[in-house]
């Protein structure tokens, strides 16, 4: 069983998302340590791209913070090297795909390796259009991971989990990240519906912003997953306080769930 | 990795494909089986046809610009006229086709892009004229340089929305509509307005422009009594291109050149000559040439036409250009504007900024590439309303008295 796979299987787990590079490379690093200490089960990095369709205005504008700060997919492999000296939390690479095709596959993998990068998601490469990708990513012992979108047919559901190794990342909502307003959709039934299929754990994204939106989630799935609302409770704090704001912002998350034995040893 | 995708056979070549997040999945699946059942419907081809004809006017006339081919040294210069149709551009013919595709597929909602404003306002009127919701995506910018056409778009009915981010321009629009699309997918139908994004959509848009290069060819055979040396057409997204080709893609003997916009300069952020400064790469759910920095992103683009200023190009060019069927070649914003001046001037008619771009290259370089004798047909795809202000503005800082040209 990979890393990744028991980590967020073990259950009432949170997993942070946060921009490599934003608000800058230091920033970054304190925000993701704070998440760490707060509590977080794993973390999501995105690697900065100029055009995240997929995303709502607050992680744009991490995006485009980042971009700014020089971010990009070589400074984002890099920043993971630099927190695996206080971290072996897993990590999970959030990417879309330009910035990989033009970094280049042979390159990203030694890189991904080293910096013991756990899973990558391309938000943008549906396993139809490069079927290969998945098993040679799965062979070079990282976890490919799928999404599942509330309007994923029964059909693809069952296709898309042919794919998926480490866990299972399950949208909560239509839309894109950060948004409230897109069609609610039954989570429980979704969630039984890859169960049948599949024995990976779950986690759930999209529209969580609060400790209830937490609970909620954990109670038919293994994980929630935090993004938007981490970023603007980061937004609100200059770069000496960014450390504490992420760690606290995690830990309201995760109430009393905290595992007894920390993860991750740092000096912050 | 770019090198394992150019080895896969996708739509066009290795060229297309549907590389878009998954929420974005299901309503395109949706779209490409409703797309062809209604083109094998023969009463839909009908109402589409009918349109066309009853409401914005086809077949657009062929017409031999005499005057234009003197100053162009070449045998005959034709113009397809496509800035005579209803709502003064080429984009009529999709917008009416995709608009009847939404109402087939019982969609109670339409959204868009649009760069130049000329799809935002073929949108708007196909969806006034079916009775549809209409929301516009179009960036701040181009709603400043394009203003003519906002003021259309809410007359006729549509909401306009700004996209303030990155440039303001055509990506930062469909950037924006498929967020939207993405939030409510369901009952919400997206009129993309250019030959590219995600399968089906380069393909749904060819279809519905083909009838250019339909009517263009058998009207040049009529007054030929053969076909042309070379079809020209400037290329943004490449709509009215691919309409125009299409048409001549068995035809060895007809040359294919698209015309890009060379901007101000051949530095990255000054044009948006995707085959010149480009490279495969993926955008907007397609893999295709186009305009990015060595990490993967995509860069500024440039140019004096709101309609060409797009980093990425139609996925089916990308195609034509690497098996040679096409060739692509750029003009730059000066050549442009002089040849605009040149068309009003001696041929009485208003070009768009983007078509002017074709009509430079015919002035400029058909004599050179296809000799003194050769015939040229010209796909004029919008007429230049919308752009008198920014020529005016030209004009008085380059013309030295306002002398006439």
């Amino acid at each position: 069983m990979s890393r990744l796979k028991a980590a967020v299987g073990a259950g009432n787990g949170l997993i942070p998302y946060l921009t490599a590079s934003d608000p800058s490379d230091e920033g970054f690093l304190q925000a993701a340590c704070g998440a760490v200490q707060g509590g977080a089960r794993a973390i999501e990095i995105g690697v900065p791209h100029s055009d995240p369709i997929a995303d709502g205005p607050v992680i744009q504008r991490a995006h485009q913070r980042a971009l700014k700060a020089g971010g990009g997919i070589q400074r984002t492999l890099e920043l993971i090297a630099g927190l695996r000296r206080h971290s072996d939390i897993p990590i999970i690479l959030f990417t879309y795909i330009n910035p990989l095709l033009s970094f280049g596959f042979e390159r990203l993998m030694p890189a991904a390796k080293a910096a013991q990068i756990d899973g990558i998601l391309i938000l943008d490469l549906p396993p139809q259009e490069m079927p290969d990708w998945y098993s040679f990513v799965a062979s070079q012992g990282i976890d490919p991971i799928v999404l599942l979108s509330p309007n994923t047919s029964e059909e693809r559901l069952a296709y898309l989990l042919k794919f998926g190794r480490g866990f299972i990342y399950m949208v909560a909502r239509e839309g894109i990240t950060g948004t409230h307003d897109g069609a609610k959709v039954d989570l429980d039934a979704r969630v039984k519906r890859a169960r049948n299929i599949s024995g990976l754990p779950i986690a759930v994204g999209f529209g969580v912003r609060e400790a209830q939106d937490v609970r909620r989630i954990w109670e038919v799935a293994e994980a929630a997953v935090v993004g938007s609302a981490l970023i603007q409770e980061i937004e609100k704090h200059g770069d000496g306080r960014i450390f504490q704001a992420a760690r606290t912002f995690v830990e309201t998350l995760v109430g009393n769930s905290r595992p007894e034995k920390p993860m991750v040893e740092i000096d912050k | 990795m770019q090198s394992e995708l150019m080895k896969e056979t996708r739509d066009f070549g290795p060229f297309g494909g549907c590389f878009v997040p998954e929420m974005l999945m299901a309503p395109l699946l949706e779209l490409d089986d409703a797309f062809k059942r209604a083109w094998a419907d023969s009463s839909f081809r009908k109402s589409f046809r009918d349109l066309l004809a009853s409401y914005s006017g086809r077949p657009t006339p062929l017409y031999r610009a005499t005057r234009l081919e003197k100053i162009a040294r070449v045998g005959t210069v034709y113009l397809k006229r496509e800035d005579l149709n209803h709502t003064g551009s080429h984009k009529i013919n999709n917008a009416l086709g995709q608009a009847l595709l939404a109402k087939r597929m019982g969609k109670k909602r339409v959204i868009a892009e649009t760069g130049a404003g000329q799809h935002g306002v073929a949108a708007a009127t196909a969806c006034a004229l079916l009775d549809l919701p209409c929301t516009i995506y179009m960036g701040s910018t181009d709603m400043d340089r394009q203003a003519p056409n906002v003021a259309r778009m809410r007359l006729l009915g549509a909401i306009v929305n700004p996209v303030a981010l990155g440039a303001g321009t055509l990506k930062e629009a469909i950037n924006e509509a498929l967020r939207d699309w993405a939030a409510r997918p369901t009952g919400t139908y997206y009129l993309l307005g250019s030959a590219l994004g995600p399968r089906p959509f380069p393909t749904i848009v060819r279809t519905f422009q083909s009838v250019i290069g339909e009517e263009a060819r058998a009207q040049f055979l009529r007054a030929e009594g053969r076909l042309p040396d070379a079809a020209v057409a400037c290329v943004g997204g490449g709509s009215n291109a691919i309409g125009l080709f299409s048409a001549f893609l068995q035809d060895q003997n007809v040359a294919l050149i698209g015309v890009e916009a060379g901007g101000h300069g051949s530095q990255p952020g000054q044009h948006a000559a995707r085959f010149s400064g480009g490279s495969p790469g993926i955008l907007h759910g397609c893999f295709t040439y186009l305009l990015q920095d060595g990490g993967g992103q995509i860069l500024p683009t440039s140019s004096i036409a709101a309609g060409l200023d797009y980093p990425a190009i139609g996925p089916e060019h990308s195609s034509l250009f690497h098996t040679g069927r096409a060739r692509y070649t750029k003009i730059d914003d000066s050549a442009a504007l002089e040849a605009f001046r040149s068309l009003c001037a001696h041929e009485g008619i208003i070009p768009a900024l983007e078509s002017a771009h074709a009509v430079a290259y015919v002035l400029e370089r058909a004599m050179q590439d296809f000799g003194p004798k050769a015939h040229i047909l010209l796909n004029l795809s919008g007429r230049g309303d919308k752009d008198v202000e920014t020529l005016s503005n030209w004009m008085n800082t380059t013309t030295e008295g306002g002398g006439d040209p």
